[in-house]
C-alpha cells in the first residue's frame, strides 16, 4: 500500500492546490468587481482610463477564474463531477424559471420595485448550493 | 446493474478508503457503487476489474432477468 499512499497523497495534493489556485483567482475577481464598482466614484473621479483597465481586469479575472473552475472540475471524480453538471443543470433551469418570473412582477404591477440583479445572483447561489446538498445526500 | 464491490473489497480486507486511493476516488463514490446508487463507466468498471483481477462480468451484472 506505500506506493499507492504516495499516490493518493500526489492525488490529494493536486486537488488542494487546484482548489487553491481555484480560490485565488475567485478572490482576485471579487477584488476587481469592488474596485470597477466603487472605484471610479471613490478612487480615480471617473477617469475614463482607468474605469475602462478596471473593467477589462475584472473581465480578464473573470475568465481565468471561469477556466481553472473548469479545471478544478476535470479533477473530480465521476461522481462528483455528475453531481457537479446535476446542480448545474438544477440551477440553470431553476434561475431561468424564477428570474423570468421575478422579473413579471414589476411588469404586471404585483411590486412597485424594479428587479434587482443581485438578488437573482443570491437565488442563483442558493439554488446550487441547495442541490448540491441534496445530490450529495442522495449518493451517499 | 447489481455488483460485488463489496464482498470483493472484504475478500481483500480493504476499507472503503483503501480501494477508493487505489481507484483514484472519493470514498463517497465507493459507498455509491457498491450501494448500486451509482453506476461506473466503462472506463472506472475497467479499472475495478484490473484490480481484482477478474472480468467486468464477474464484479457487474444487469439486474433484468
Amino acid at each position: 500500500m506505500t506506493e499507492k499512499n504516495i499516490d493518493q497523497t500526489d492525488y490529494c495534493v493536486d486537488r488542494k492546490k487546484s482548489a487553491l489556485v481555484n480560490a485565488f483567482w475567485a478572490v482576485l475577481w471579487v477584488g476587481s468587481t469592488f474596485l470597477a464598482s466603487f472605484g471610479p466614484r471613490f478612487i480615480w473621479d471617473y477617469a475614463t482610463v482607468s474605469t475602462v483597465i478596471a473593467v477589462l481586469a475584472n473581465l480578464t479575472f473573470g475568465a481565468l477564474m471561469l477556466f481553472h473552475t473548469i479545471q478544478h472540475i476535470k479533477l473530480h471524480d465521476e461522481l462528483e463531477q455528475k453531481i457537479f453538471y446535476e446542480s448545474t443543470a438544477i440551477t440553470l433551469g431553476a434561475a431561468l424559471v424564477l428570474s423570468v418570473s421575478y422579473e413579471l412582477l414589476e411588469k404586471i404591477q404585483l411590486t412597485s420595485e424594479q428587479p434587482e440583479v443581485g438578488l437573482v445572483i443570491v437565488m442563483i447561489s442558493l439554488i446550487f448550493i441547495a442541490s448540491q446538498l441534496i445530490l450529495r445526500r442522495k449518493y451517499r | 446493474m447489481k455488483n460485488h464491490l463489496k464482498v470483493l473489497r472484504a475478500e481483500n480486507n480493504w476499507t472503503q478508503a483503501e480501494l477508493a486511493n487505489q481507484l483514484r476516488v472519493s470514498r463517497q463514490t465507493v459507498n455509491a457503487l457498491e450501494t448500486g446508487k451509482f453506476d461506473p463507466s466503462l472506463k472506472l468498471a475497467f479499472q475495478i476489474a484490473r484490480l481484482f483481477r477478474l472480468g467486468i462480468e464477474e464484479i457487474f451484472q444487469d439486474e433484468r432477468p
